[in-house]
């Protein structure tokens, strides 16, 4: 990812975006935090923020039109919040004299040809700037059309504080001027400005008739250095904004910079923030007469009628996202400086790699960004330039070493043909978890097809492409395809629906077809049955845009007398239970605490229809079913009692005897002669099984360091206990066993095991 | 040079092979691209090297995660 194409993702992700009714304030006060902190009861913070935008309290308070309540999202449903009454309240109870801070006096003079309210919200933010500021008025009282606002909405006392406040600032208020407008200008040859005997070197006049052509974004009128207000202004705001804007470019103009430059984001415009109001029940407004301060309970009561809005639709059903306390915007910037650091830690490998690359952020983000393929390109690239933690995918990435291993490997068509029309590719997981289920599905197919379909058994290649293992993903891509061809081209009749999402995006030149929706049109329950129980459907992510899969599995559920009811993100927006991206490899904790937020979703059973959902939701105790183990089996509908979850060693285990039983049974067959290793017998109780489980140590690794040792007679023994304790390194992990002989095997009481490497004597 | 093995946590062991005691001893430990010395309790006679549980699920484990970031 280069710098262009990080700030062109990074503007997908609207969540920095002004909220409405800040946008909509063409002095952009911060609404959002000012009623977070009236809400919070932090009265100070709150006038605080209303006092850094907005120029004069005491009035605006008072006039200004609201553009932001008009915006507000909440007056969609019901009645945007009454916000300039809940600054009246916060500005009633501050100390309205105080003096804004202001910066060291400079030798640079600035005039001003009236005293309407934008002039005077130039001179006020100019003099904060340091500026010696005159004022000039007509007038025997400051304000201009200020003094026309009714006495019951504006009383002029209020007006002559806020005169009394600029000139305790330090402006000069000369009234009475009996000049008018630009009339009393001299422009002399320096470039600079005359006005009775001061010189200046810029002049803003308010509201004056004279000027025709006034530039909109930095309010310079033709003549360099002359600046100007609103003629005709349609609103307080707007008329204070103007002012500001003014004052902005005199400063730029005094310095010599830029006037245009940055300056897009100043007034009211209409903001790209979404913010959902799915959710949001209508309110309506406390504030009953918006001409009287509202009293503390009220205006507390009415800011707590905000909703903060915030985008955060992708933060919604992703615990990932949720856990690191920030949003796509960040992460982007994240992941890119963690890639292009030299030196020093790489603080966000973890980050990166915990993400589930499920893509259901970019199904709910209202601007699509893809920030999956960012996490899978940034894999790729760490593992490229060998950043890769070693740890991270490891584990996964050995089990697709088994899966495609003689251990489990088949690509048979049916006895007595060379080719197929149909293969059956089950997925490594389902075979993994439910063997019985394949068994069955298999001998379906070969029934409805008249003994044309063959099997094929491994892994689809995800794995590597998760880890950002790009050659290792070629490479079972590759074998896989070869496989289909020596099979005569079948079509693959797929039983997980991540195998089928890789299968459509990797892998376009192969048939394919979902199983469920041949189970769906097979009929085997075609009488359907009454509605027993009722079940929450979890879509898996690999079933992400993949509409009939999701519906044949719905109606494959009814028909076994399923009600469902659905989760509040489903189908295409479906949540991934962290097997995606190898996330539950890199991050366990992370892990669990998806699979415990998707779990509470529904306190119903769920139902789902990828072996590792089901199986990550029995490990953090949450009952569920993969559709087979209904489908087969129905009685458990009624029972209520789910399928048990094998563990890591068990995984392996139950692929290996499928193979076994199907080349027996279909093919006369036996399997090749397993390792010596395994001929190893051990005794683990359960106990030191779940902690086998929890440090990913597999039954075949404890056998691997056993039959490496047991010769060489290296291993310690406690004297207290006689255990013996042994350690070997059959790949890039030392595993250490504590264990003592029992009948014809071993005894485990513990194993542990660390990646680096001890350089031993012998 | 790091110690992290107390004396009580091998007392216990011995080298089986040598039927001889364990006493701490300087062992180079890699990951990566780092190596550095650790006072390890090895075999007096034949130097096998002992790692208690506590050792390589927590100490070793943070420092392998430390390296893998660098």
């Amino acid at each position: 990812m280069d710098q262009q194409k990080l700030r062109l993702l990074e503007s997908y992700c609207i969540q920095e975006e002004a909220p409405a009714c800040i946008a909509a304030c063409p002095m952009h006060m911060d609404v959002r935090l000012l009623l977070r902190q009236l809400r919070d009861h932090d009265m100070d913070g709150a006038f605080k923020t209303y006092r850094k935008s907005i120029p004069f309290p005491s009035i605006l308070s008072r006039i200004c039109e609201e553009p932001c309540q008009k915006k507000c999202r909440l007056s969609e449903i019901g009645e945007g919040i009454s916000i300039r009454a809940l600054e009246s309240f916060l500005f009633s109870r501050s100390n309205s004299s105080a003096l804004p801070t202001m910066l060291p006096q400079k030798n640079k003079k600035v005039a001003f040809l009236g005293s309407g309210l934008d002039a005077l919200a130039a001179a006020y933010d100019l003099r904060r700037k340091g500026y010696i500021t005159k004022i000039y008025e007509p007038a025997s009282s400051a304000g201009g059309f200020l003094k026309n606002v009714s006495e019951t909405i504006l009383p002029s006392q209020i007006i002559d504080d806020t005169c009394s406040l600029l000139i305790k600032m330090g402006i000069e208020l000369n009234l009475s001027q009996h000049t008018t407008g630009s009339s009393a200008l001299q422009i002399i040859d320096s470039g600079k400005f005359k006005i009775q005997d001061d010189e200046f070197i810029c002049v803003y006049i308010s509201g004056n008739l004279e000027i025709n052509r006034i530039d909109q974004i930095t309010r310079m009128t033709e003549t360099s250095g002359i600046f100007g207000g609103t003629a005709a202004p349609e609103s307080w705001i707007e008329q204070a904004a103007d002012g500001r804007r003014a004052a902005i470019s005199m400063d730029r103009y005094i310095q010599n910079v830029s006037m245009t430059a940055s300056r897009s984001d100043e007034g009211s415009y209409e903001t790209r923030l979404f913010t959902s109001l799915t959710s949001v029940p209508p309110s309506h407004t406390f504030i009953r007469n918006s001409q009287t301060i509202p009293d503390e309970d009220t205006a507390i009561q009415e800011a707590a009628r905000c909703i903060q809005c915030t985008c955060m639709e992708c933060a919604k059903g992703c615990e990932f996202i949720r856990h690191y306390e920030a949003y796509p915007r960040v992460y982007l910037r994240q992941v890119y400086n963690n890639v292009s650091i030299c030196t020093g830690l790489r603080q966000k490998n973890n980050m990166i790699n915990s993400c589930s690359v499920c893509g259901q952020c970019e199904s709910v983000c209202p601007n699509k960004l893809n920030f999956h393929d960012v996490i899978r390109e940034t894999r790729q690239t760490m593992v490229e330039t060998k950043k890769m933690p070693p740890s991270a995918f490891d584990f996964a990435l050995r089990d697709m070493i088994f899966s495609n291993s003689d251990a489990f490997m088949v690509a048979k068509s049916p006895e007595g043909h060379k080719v197929c029309s149909f293969v059956f590719f089950p997925g490594c997981q389902l075979s993994a978890s439910n063997p019985a289920a394949v068994e069955k599905v298999y001998a379906l197919l070969l029934e409805k097809f008249s003994d044309s379909t063959g099997l094929l058994l491994r892994c689809c290649g995800i794995i590597a492409d998760w880890a950002g293992e790009k050659e290792k993903f070629q490479q079972a891509r590759n074998e896989l395809l070869q496989e289909v061809e020596s099979l005569g081209n079948p079509e693959l009749i797929v039983g997980c629906p991540g195998c089928m999402q890789t299968f459509r995006n990797f892998y376009p030149a192969l048939k394919i077809r979902s199983l469920w929706t041949i189970l769906d049109q097979m009929d085997i329950h075609s009488k359907q049955h009454e509605t027993i129980q009722t079940f929450a459907i979890h879509d898996p992510c690999g079933a992400r845009y993949q509409p009939e899969v999701q519906d044949a599995v719905r109606s494959l559920a009814k028909k076994i007398g399923i009600q469902l009811e659905e989760l509040p993100l489903n189908r295409d927006q479906t949540s991934c239970c962290t097997y995606g991206g190898n996330a539950w490899n890199a991050n366990r904790s992370l892990s669990d605490a998806a699979v415990d937020a998707l779990a509470a979703e529904n306190p119903h059973d769920y139902l789902t229809y990828c072996a590792m959902c089901r199986d990550f939701f029995l490990k953090r105790g949450k009952n569920a079913y993969h559709i087979l183990d209904l489908f087969f089996d129905p009685e458990r509908i009624i029972s209520g009692k789910a399928m048990p979850r094998p563990d890591y060693s068990m995984r392996h285990e139950n692929r290996s005897r499928l193979k076994k039983h199907l080349l027996k049974k279909y093919w006369s067959e036996e399997m090749n002669a397993s390792a010596p290793y395994e001929k190893i017998k051990l005794f683990i109780s359960e106990e030191v099984r779940s902690v086998l489980e929890e440090r990913m140590i597999l039954v075949e690794d404890l056998q691997q360091v056993l039959y490496q040792t047991l010769e060489t007679g290296n291993r310690m023994v406690n004297a207290q206990t006689g255990h013996y304790l042994t350690h070997a390194t059959p790949g890039h992990v030392t595993y250490w066993i504590e264990y003592l002989p029992k009948n014809d095997g071993y005894q485990i009481f513990t194993a542990y095991s660390h990646r680096m490497f001890i350089e031993e004597a012998n | 040079m790091a110690q992290y093995v107390k004396n009580e946590e091998f007392a216990e062991w011995r080298c089986d092979k040598c039927n001889c005691e364990l006493e701490l001893k300087k062992v180079v430990v890699s990951y990566l691209e780092g190596s550095f010395p650790v006072d390890l309790p090895v075999c007096k006679k034949c130097g096998q090297v002992f790692i208690p549980e506590s050792l390589a699920i927590h100490k070793m484990l943070e420092i392998e995660q430390q390296m893998e970031d660098k």
